[in-house]
């Protein structure tokens, strides 16, 4: 009985003979197609691959790009309040984070004003992780989870993702009425104002 | 036992047809020359940003990929965004 084989290479035999399992690097193990390492084990036991185009295919019996899934990622961004005609408005506490799934975001964030000085024009929040994907449908709506000390009452106040942009829209509406951007006049002038709490899912490009 | 942090611009991308340049800068924690941790923080650049305080890498996309006509052509798509209203 043969309790233990020990090879570098395990390749097949028959064709071409350049596809197999590599073993001969310390603490990682190769998994090499056509002659080259396409996925790699390392000594933490993670595996990666060798471009960052590839992924693992689901749902499907062939190399579909629609089907592939090859990028996760988590980090963080720094959100900001900024007026579409200009100003600037000053930021009190604010941080925010993204996990992204393949081409899918979600972002969570908070973030507050401490004073403003000229604002003009309709209210958007920058700085975004990833850039929202230019494609009909890629408008998406967010959730606010709290938010408190606005400069008037905005029912319905929510938030909404731009197609071709890295930004986030404020709106509010009353249920009879149209739709109305959140502009200077709903944005507090004063320290610890314009506190929002909130996230949303988009599609990146 | 030496430990040592970076932080490093490790993957830069223009996407998109206006071009949005996506920075992803990474905080890299080292012991005794070893990575043990690597944490992200992203941003984008679009046509309408102010590129003066990115790093000269950007600055150079930048100063490629966002001409004059690419900036008018995005202020144009935006104010028709932001006529079209919520």
């Amino acid at each position: 009985m043969v309790s233990e084989i020990r090879v570098d290479t395990v390749y097949n035999e028959s064709g071409d003979s350049d596809s197999g399992i590599n073993l001969g690097t310390n603490d990682s193990i190769k998994f090499d197609i056509a002659g080259s390492t396409k996925w790699t084990m390392n000594s933490s036991g993670n595996l990666f691959p060798s471009s960052t185009s590839q992924g693992i295919c689901f749902g499907v019996t062939s190399d579909t790009a629609s089907n592939r899934l090859s990028d996760y990622e988590e980090g963080t961004w720094t959100p900001a309040y900024t007026f579409s005609g200009g100003g600037t408005v000053t930021h009190g506490s604010r941080g925010g984070n993204y996990i992204k799934v393949g081409n899918l975001v979600q972002v969570g964030f908070n973030i507050r004003s401490t004073g403003v000085s000229s604002l003009s024009g309709s209210l958007t929040l920058t700085g975004l992780p990833f850039p929202v994907k230019n494609a009909t449908g890629a408008r998406m709506g967010g959730s606010v989870g709290y938010n408190r000390d606005w400069g008037a009452d905005m029912p319905n106040f929510r938030i909404y993702t731009s197609p071709n942009s890295s930004q986030l829209n404020f709106y509010y509406n009353a249920m009879n009425a149209t739709g109305a951007a959140v502009g200077t006049s709903q944005f507090a002038t004063g320290n610890d104002h314009n506190v929002i709490e909130a996230s949303a899912v988009y599609i990146t490009e | 036992m030496a430990i040592t942090k970076e932080i490093i611009e490790d993957k830069i991308e223009v996407v998109g047809s206006f071009k949005h340049i996506n920075v992803r800068t990474a905080t890299v924690v080292k012991e005794d020359g070893k990575e043990v941790s690597r944490s992200f923080h992203r941003h984008v650049v679009s046509p309408d940003n102010d590129a003066s305080s990115e790093s000269d890498e950007v600055k150079k996309l930048v100063g490629l990929h966002h001409t004059d006509e690419l900036k008018k052509e995005y202020s144009d798509f935006k104010k028709a965004q932001a006529d079209a209203g919520p």
